[in-house]
């Protein structure tokens, strides 16, 4: 088990946390099952209404929380500020607010799936080279190593997940780094090629708390780049689905 | 259903220093006597009694009973609201309100109610209350003669006594079955097994199961000082005072917080 990779201390629940819960997925009730996935015969078929009748999969899943952490204390934050201007002395309020489980309780989470469920390379999936899935090595608890279906996620209830792990400060940045390219921009900034053609090392990135699609590169000769990134959205070319992909 | 009168507790609270006093809590310490000689209050004691042992808590006595003799509780409740008829009748005046706690810290008490999402209550007698998240509860306001105060009391869901008939007293309560109170109280019946998705998941269960994860891991809840307020827990080791603390609503050493 990597000390790099996992913290020791448990402390707040935070994004990369790894949980055990429920995992759903809403499916036609109709149409086959995805591939690799068998169908429950005791799954719940829903009635749709004016929409097709849908079918929900709920399977025990391992899962890495994916909300940001201040997401998973924004309510608790609010009471704490609430129950202090109400006149509760901090301590109390935090004590108050701690005890109250109605806050924060719903967590986005993605399931963690064993190297023998994914299609790609494990070894391209440990270099960070394939989007959309994160790597995690061996863990005690996991009994072996796993990978983050970034692309997949849920919304669960806290009250019926469990932690077993977390990760450290550097590897949850890894693991931001990679839902940003999941979920944003699927192409990293190319750092290297901004040095190599400024002549000069990036030392620095600030982001715009009001904006932060808007970000300053610091660079070693003093030089600072304000730019701008909109989210990527997607290289025009090849084979692309019809109007068809959406019924 | 009220565990125990509304009006005995408001008897046992109300100062009887001065003969004015005395003769305000007279009509209440006279229904209180009335009632522990009816039959239904012998009854219920009865099957009470029982269940007094040791490390006994309000929420296993009504547990108890509930199941062994609702009847008992139902008759005991149509004497109570008597009692409670005559009283308010001379004076006493008894708000009661249905909720279902959601958190208890010190002497707060936060419920939810038919009408009311969450309410913040500091009751006189929390201290005396083995008050859990989901027990039901009877919020009372008690008036008499200018005094008045707050109780909270234990109850039995409503979906409990399905027979019990609602009176005019119990206008705030939601309605015995059917209703959406019903609704949170009984779990939906239709369970759906959910197995393991893959090795890692069983394995996971397996780590629970044989406790190879510390407690600490498990807590979903703890937020620690890592998620208090820099100048927050610099109020909380004295540092600050309390009332020049300034929420920033950022962890310190984040920039995106």
């Amino acid at each position: 088990m990597s000390d790099d990779f996992y913290r020791r201390e448990p402390g707040p629940l935070s994004q990369g946390d790894v949980v055990l819960a429920p995992f759903a997925r809403l499916m036609a009730a109709d149409a086959d099952p995805p591939r690799g996935m068998e169908l429950d015969p005791d799954g719940l078929r829903l009635d749709g209404g004016d929409l097709p009748d849908a079918r929900v999969i709920v399977k025990l899943s391992a899962c890495m929380v994916v909300s940001h952490d201040c997401q998973l204390d924004k309510e608790f934050n609010r009471e704490v500020t609430r129950l202090h201007r109400d006149g509760m002395p901090v301590r109390d309020a935090r004590d108050a607010a701690e005890g109250d489980r109605t806050l924060d309780r719903w967590v986005v989470v993605a399931p963690i799936l064993g190297p023998d469920e994914i299609a790609a390379d494990l070894a391209a999936v440990a270099r960070g080279d394939v989007v959309g899935l994160f790597h995690l090595p061996h863990h005690d608890a996991l009994g072996g190593e796993g990978v983050v279906d970034l692309a997949v996620k849920a919304t669960v209830d806290r009250l019926i997940c469990r932690r077993a792990a977390g990760l450290t400060a550097a590897a949850a940045d890894l693991m931001r780094s990679a839902l940003m390219r999941t979920d944003l921009a699927r192409r990293p900034i190319g750092l290297a090629e901004v040095e190599r053609a400024l002549g000069t090392k990036l030392v620095d990135i600030t982001v715009d708390q009001k904006s932060p699609v808007r970000a300053t590169l610091h660079f070693a000769n003093g030089e600072a780049l304000a730019i701008a990134r909109p989210p990527h959205a997607g290289t025009p070319g090849g084979t692309a689905r019809t109007e068809r992909s959406a019924p | 259903m009220i565990f125990w009168p509304t009006f005995a507790f408001a008897g046992m609270a109300a100062p009887t220093r001065t003969p004015a006093e005395r003769e305000t809590v007279a009509p209440v310490l006279d229904a209180c006597e009335r009632l522990y000689r009816t039959e239904a209050f012998i009854d219920f004691s009865a099957c009470v009694r029982p269940h007094l042992r040791r490390g006994w808590t309000f929420t296993s006595v009504l547990a108890a009973v509930r199941d062994e003799a609702p009847d008992v509780l139902v008759a005991l409740h149509l004497e109570i609201k008597g009692c409670e008829r005559d009283l308010r009748e001379r004076g006493l005046g008894i708000e009661s309100r249905l909720g279902r706690v959601i958190h208890v810290a010190g002497d707060v008490v936060v419920i939810s109610g038919k009408d009311e999402i969450r309410r913040r209550l500091t009751p006189v007698n929390v201290r005396h209350l083995d008050l859990r998240p989901d027990m039901w509860v009877v919020r009372e306001r008690v008036s008499l003669r200018g005094h008045s105060g707050e109780l909270l009391l234990p109850a039995v869901a409503p979906t409990a006594l399905p027979d019990l008939p609602v009176s005019a007293a119990d206008d705030d309560l939601p309605a015995a079955a059917g209703g959406e109170d019903a609704a949170m109280a009984e779990p939906s019946q239709r369970v759906l097994a959910v197995r393991p998705a893959n090795a890692l998941a069983s394995n996971l269960v397996r780590a629970f199961a044989t406790e190879n994860v510390a407690k600490d891991w498990t807590s979903m809840w703890g937020r620690g000082e890592g998620r208090v307020y820099a100048d927050a827990r610099e109020a909380m080791s004295g540092t600050v005072p309390d009332d020049e603390v300034a929420l920033t609503h950022r962890r310190a050493g984040s920039e995106t917080w």
